[in-house]
């Protein structure tokens, strides 16, 4: 019964391998761009208090509202998991700092080539762009009870209590 | 000047959007596809397996160490390898940062492997790892995972990744993670100090077990590709400007690189 079922999940396992496959070919076949200078800005991973204020923020390719004025309010930060309510205010507590100013980095990762001397921009991922990057997702994926999370449940590697 | 087509920034994000959409459905899909695998039955487990540790003599409710889920690297350390599979330490390279998180939310993750314990402690040590490591030496677990094979079933044709293969001969790509033209598993063996039949009796898969009121369950396996997400270092190299580029293994363990 289970090597019935374990067969029958193969086959969509396997789809989204291939698919993962023709994604990454996909990815190569962006146009490659020279760029400009203010690095963590031009790559939309660094904010300024004006653009979070106004709604300027162009993250993960979408343009956000202004953010709320008062810094009460809980929102959900752009991590590439979909865990928690509690993940904004908490991230920012565990970083020193509060919400605003936590959210005004955000992750994401760039890729580079250099050629001829010349530098150019590949491609740039965010948000839950970067889950496959993510290493222990993969793996609780695969467990018993897969990623099973209300709140944030990591914390720095030296702050768990043996 | 660069062969490779260029663009503007703005031809750059037409691009990128149209491709947002579709790594969209992707991430959708493999979250779907991380559900039916909860769905699968859990098999519960009824034989007694040992295993040496760190810690001693253990049996497979003592391999969770007080969690409710253990999964298992099948890591390719037979007997008769002089050092562990490279290709393996690249994958374990990737783990041995997490563990310590994934322990603290009810998995434990480790490796399992057929060479005596002494074996995968030097090894260990040298790899400078601190993941739980389990040595299956003597034992059937491994064998009932399909993570390895007795020369007898080599020679008659195994099953491995739920596929029957012909009784065994020279392959080049024999259970690998990654579709890889060159020799991957002859280099593979030279790099274990073994023989390629010697090497390919063992093969690289995780398990996944759960513990619930004193019982052990099975709930879930995947070998070859089925590990490709599980291989850190190629989601990165999925994103990078020449991709995966590989013509052969192109890796070593991390301290068998000069400067």
């Amino acid at each position: 019964m289970w090597l019935a079922a374990r067969l029958e999940l193969l086959k969509p396992e396997k789809e989204l391998t291939r698919r993962s496959d023709e994604l990454a070919r996909q990815r190569q076949e962006l146009p490659w761009v020279s760029f400009g200078s203010d690095f963590n800005g031009d790559f939309n991973v660094w904010f300024s208090e004006q653009q979070q204020r106004e709604g300027g923020i162009e993250y993960n390719y979408r343009r956000e509202a202004p953010a709320p004025s008062h810094g009460t309010e809980t929102r959900e930060p752009d991590i590439p998991s979909r865990t928690t309510p509690d993940g904004a205010t908490l991230f920012a507590s565990m970083s020193g700092t509060d919400q605003a100013t936590y959210t005004r980095e955000r992750p994401g990762m760039s890729a580079f080539t250099l050629e001829d001397g010349v530098v150019y921009h590949t491609y740039s991922a965010y948000a839950r762009g970067l889950d496959g990057l993510w290493g222990m997702y993969q793996w609780l994926d695969r467990a018993p009870k897969g990623r099973n999370e209300t709140g944030v449940w990591f914390r720095r590697r030296d702050e768990y209590t043996a | 000047m660069t062969t490779h087509k260029t663009g503007t920034r703005e031809q750059w994000v037409a691009g990128r959007l149209q491709l947002l959409q579709a790594e969209k459905e992707l991430t959708r899909r493999s979250d779907e596809v991380a559900r039916q695998r909860q769905e699968l039955p859990w098999v519960r487990i009824d034989k007694t397996y040992r295993f040496e540790t760190d810690e001693g003599s253990a049996s497979l409710p003592d391999l969770f160490r007080g969690r409710s889920q253990l999964l298992v690297y099948h890591y390719m350390f037979g007997p008769d390898y002089t050092a562990g599979c490279a290709t393996c330490s690249t994958i374990a390279d990737g783990f041995n940062g997490f563990v310590v998180h994934l322990a603290n939310h009810d998995v434990t993750l480790m490796a399992v492997s057929r060479a005596p314990l002494a074996k995968l402690q030097a090894y260990k040590r040298r790899m400078g790892w601190t993941f739980p490591w389990a040595s299956a030496v003597g034992g059937e677990f491994n064998f009932d995972f399909s993570a390895s094979f007795t020369e007898q079933q080599q020679r008659e044709g195994i099953e491995y990744n739920y596929q029957r293969e012909a009784a065994w001969q020279r392959r080049n790509n024999e259970g690998f993670p990654t579709r890889m033209t060159g020799d991957p598993v002859g280099d593979n063996a030279v790099m274990t100090g073994t023989d390629v039949a010697t090497y390919t009796r063992e093969r690289p898969g995780m398990s996944a077990f759960a513990l619930e009121g004193g019982v052990v369950y099975h709930t879930y396996s995947t070998y070859a590709r089925g590990l490709d997400a599980l291989w850190g270092m190629y989601p990165w190299l999925d994103r990078a400007p020449k991709g995966r580029n590989e013509t052969g293994v192109w890796w070593r363990r991390h301290d068998e690189y000069k400067g």
